[in-house]
């Protein structure tokens, strides 16, 4: 193996120390108190209401892209006194084209990758794995060193950035998650949260409209302050209804733009997505985040899962390649 | 080599089945040939393993519900299609009993590849049996027709859809007439006696159909066959009722060149035939057994010694010229003939035999003396016979079915070789030789179907329902067809060698299509035969134009 220091299994620090952290969604990120949410930027707080979509001519299409990770193996390397933890994870990132009728998977890649959080990190390594053989590319991670979860996390959506793209014909793209990333500006991208842990609407009349929102309508934008000007526009918008006994925030998601693209621009976006989504909301025997989990996005997901390969089977061949000392047979 | 797709993975691969993922722009369809390539661990050339398709199914991958195929067509789900094909092996070359592995590619087989895949090239002696679906010749082995290994056919199927005597008929054609066989050992000189149960389909057999159409033409060809009628065609008729005088075949659609058969009473008498007008199966019979035995004992000895040329019998005095005059004469001598036996027994015996003075009397004569050659059925004069026994009372059916296969019995024993080989065409075995009871009809039938192998006799039997047909019968046949199956039928474990799928199938086959299974290929094949080259009706019949003779 590449490097001094051996690469040993740690078979339990992903569900019992909480070893390797690392945020879940790295959905919410920290705001400076002095960087406010401005939700005056499409009407004044006196106006703010539900807004119906206005959408001038239908989408030809859409596209949504997302993307999957796992924990292949948790590991901890050995140099000297030094215990450094890491893990070999995988991820695959994919592309659903909605259009003319029909639902198609365009694109599907899948990296192997192991992370460690510090010491000399080897280049490649070859797991022979049943009949394939996996490559696992080393990583430092840029964090701080047990958050090598979330190294992963910020690969894979580094990833989603990187097949976004490529793929510029002039669809809307929908990207499961927030914004993490940078994209040319005169891309129609959308980010699509679905969880709603922080609030960035203070006002408890604003929050009000959030809950109220009928189907089909969202709210107006508002402006969320971001380090280094990526700014972004936001809105809350409703996929579907929300009945009883189920929380009102249920249904509810958050749309994502980048700020760059200007306000004009970013309320056609807003207003396209709001019109579509509720067309491709999943229905609960699918999928536990239904409504909100699209459709082709919970299928994607399926699917780029499938294609990490088989969870016992890979954590297997790592097995087997740690305890024959890292060498390939 | 057409590569048609992978073997799956998903699904378990035995020696004898396995599944093949069908590839992007290829099919497979049922009854396609495919094999695989596997390898064995120190056999350089590695295994072929051959097989026919039987199942084939396509389906969504990635999605999870029923109701999934509504988002889809919506564009709101994406899904895969995959769709696999089930194979049923049918040899393994050489012998090496593995399964193809995940991943191996799978060929449609073609030319020699298909030979191989059905035996064909095994069949050193082979005829054409029908097209497969794909338009392409399936043959059939001799040997376990002609009982070299095996010998008989049997056909089901629901009537109505004209599958079993049409298809036997087709089967005795290709034998005749097709260049490997029509010249071959045992075929060259072999004759065939076929028993027309139903309808006058069978009494044009020697006049080329007018209606033959060119696709029909080509099925024909596509199997190497000449486009004709049967060759060399003797019929008979039994003589109509309503003219006791003149011997005119009963027959409605067709009267030239049918010949009337009927046996004398000398022959009735000598050749002890009473039995076989006691032929439906019952199964209280056994005393009856004993009168019958009686009567004949008695009409034999009273018998012996007459002239071989005379049609009248003498006995006891009385010179008995008609069947009427034989069955009073019977009741007149009743304490002599049946002395030892019970009254009811007697009376039984003389009710039946009152019985049959309407429905078979007219087929046992003494008014024929110097023509009795003519009306006896020479089943070698022809290479077919077809014997019209439509219009006759079951009874009579009966009689004539079990004095003609009695009759050739004899004379294949005293023969004593198995050719020239006979071929016995017979629908509705279950009226001859039903599974349950027994009587001299089915143990004549169930003779040739056991010793006919040997004797040359080769049975080609018919029935709706196997189910119903001694299972030995059945059984004893190396050629099994099936045609339109009811569905409860197809449960019956008489069509376990057809196996799910064909069971399935067969409930929903079409005119001219059925199944044939054979020896020699561990599968039932899907069988297409064409429509019929001869008239099988008046309308149908090309006849030669009277007239021509004349300019």
């Amino acid at each position: 193996m590449d490097g001094e220091g051996a690469l040993r299994l740690h078979p339990w620090a992903l569900s019992v120390e909480g070893l390797l952290l690392g945020e879940e969604e790295v959905e919410d990120e920290e705001m400076t108190a002095e960087r406010r949410i401005n939700p005056q930027v499409e009407v004044r707080m006196e106006a703010w209401g539900p807004l119906e979509p206005k959408v001038e001519s239908p989408l030809d299409g859409v596209l949504f892209v997302d993307g999957v990770r796992r924990v292949d193996a948790g590991v901890v390397k050995q140099e000297g006194n030094h215990l450094y933890w890491g893990l070999f994870g995988s991820y695959g990132v994919g592309a659903v084209e909605c259009r003319h009728g029909q639902a198609r998977v365009i694109v599907e890649q899948v990296e192997r990758r192991l992370v460690l959080g510090g010491g000399r990190v080897p280049e490649l390594l070859r797991i022979p794995c049943g009949s394939s053989v996996l490559e696992y590319r080393g990583i430092l991670s840029r964090n701080r060193q047990q958050e090598v979860r979330g190294e992963l996390q910020r690969l894979m959506r580094d990833k989603e950035g990187a097949l976004i793209s490529g793929l510029g014909d002039g669809l809307l793209l929908i990207v499961d998650g927030p914004l993490t990333f940078q994209v040319p500006r005169d891309m129609p991208v959308l980010g699509y949260a679905k969880s709603h842990h922080r609030r960035y609407l203070e006002d408890p009349k604003l929050v009000q409209v959030v809950l109220d929102l009928p189907p089909g309508t969202r709210t107006p934008l508002f402006l969320i302050p971001r380090e280094g000007g990526h700014d972004l526009f936001s809105c809350y918008a409703r996929v579907a209804p929300s009945p009883v006994p189920r929380h009102p925030l249920v249904g509810i998601v958050r749309l994502e733009m980048w700020a760059v693209m200007g306000l004009e621009a970013a309320v056609r976006l807003a207003d396209s997505a709001t019109a579509l989504i509720p067309r491709f909301a999943s229905s609960a025997q699918w999928d536990p985040r239904a409504p909100v989990n699209l459709h082709p996005v919970a299928a994607l997901e399926e699917r780029l899962r499938h294609r990490l390969g088989d969870h016992g089977w890979v954590r297997r061949g790592i097995e087997q390649f740690l305890f024959r000392g890292g060498e390939e047979p | 080599m057409t590569q048609v797709g992978l073997v799956l993975g998903t699904e378990d691969a035995y020696p004898l089945e396995f599944w093949v993922g069908v590839a992007e722009g290829q099919y497979l369809q049922l009854d396609d040939v495919v094999y695989v390539k596997t390898e064995v661990p120190g056999l350089e050339k590695g295994v072929k393993i051959y097989g026919v398709v039987d199942r084939v199914r396509s389906r969504y991958e990635g999605a999870r519900f029923d109701s999934d195929v509504f988002r889809a067509s919506e564009g709101i789900l994406p899904v895969g299609i995959a769709t696999s094909a089930h194979v049923s092996v049918t040899r393994v070359e050489p012998e090496i009993y593995v399964p193809p592995r995940p991943g191996q590619v799978v060929y449609r087989a073609l030319g020699e590849e298909r030979d191989r895949a059905l035996f064909f090239d095994t069949m050193a002696r082979r005829f054409p049996v029908g097209l497969s679906r794909d338009g392409q010749p399936i043959w059939a082995d001799l040997d376990y027709l002609d009982g070299t290994k095996g010998a008989h056919v049997n056909i089901a199927g629901i009537s109505g859809i004209a599958t079993k005597t049409s298809y036997a008929m087709f089967l005795l054609y290709s034998l005749f007439h097709h260049p490997n066989t029509a010249e071959a050992q045992g075929v060259k000189n072999a004759s065939a006696i076929i028993f027309n149960v139903k309808g006058e389909d069978l009494l044009f057999l020697d006049l080329p159909n007018a209606r033959l159409t060119d696709e029909a033409r080509d099925i024909y060809q596509a199997m190497g066959l000449p486009v004709g009628p049967f060759q060399s065609v003797r019929l008979w008729a039994p003589p109509a009722r309503s003219n006791p005088f003149d011997l005119i075949p009963d027959t409605d659609a067709r009267q030239e060149g049918v010949r009337v058969f009927c046996w004398s009473l000398r022959e009735f008498c000598q050749g002890r035939l009473l039995r076989f007008l006691f032929a439906d199966a019952d199964t209280e019979t056994s005393q009856l057994d004993y009168a019958v035995a009686a009567a004949e004992r008695y009409l034999f000895e009273e018998t012996a010694g007459q002239p071989q040329n005379q049609a009248w019998v003498q006995v006891d005095g009385h010179r008995l010229t008609s069947f009427q005059d034989l069955v009073e004469l019977l009741d007149k001598e009743e304490k002599k003939v049946f002395s030892h036996l019970a009254p009811v027994t007697v009376g039984a015996f003389r009710r039946r035999l009152w019985a049959c003075v309407d429905t078979v009397g007219h087929l046992i004569r003494g008014d024929l003396d110097l023509e009795a050659d003519k009306h006896r059925i020479d089943p070698w004069a022809h290479k077919v016979s077809v014997i019209h026994i439509t219009k006759l009372h079951d009874r009579a059916k009966r009689f004539v079915v079990g004095v003609v296969l009695k009759q050739l019995l004899e004379a294949k024993d005293t023969q004593g070789t198995r050719e020239p080989l006979l071929f016995v065409v017979l629908d509705e075995l279950n009226k001859y030789a039903p599974r349950e009871g027994r009587s001299p009809l089915k143990e004549v039938v169930l003779d040739i179907a056991e010793r006919g192998r040997s004797l040359g006799v080769i049975l080609i039997g018919a029935q709706q329902t196997a189910s119903e047909v001694e299972r030995r019968v059945v059984t004893n046949a190396a050629f099994r067809v099936t045609g339109r199956l009811d569905m409860a039928e197809a449960e019956q474990s008489e069509y376990g060698f057809l196996g799910d799928s064909a069971r399935r199938r067969a409930t929903i086959l079409t005119s001219g299509s059925l199944f044939f299974s054979q020896p020699s290929i561990p599968v039932p094949v899907l069988v297409r035969f064409p429509f019929p080259a001869w008239a099988t009706r008046s309308e149908e019949a090309c006849r030669p134009d009277p007239w021509s003779r004349l300019r």
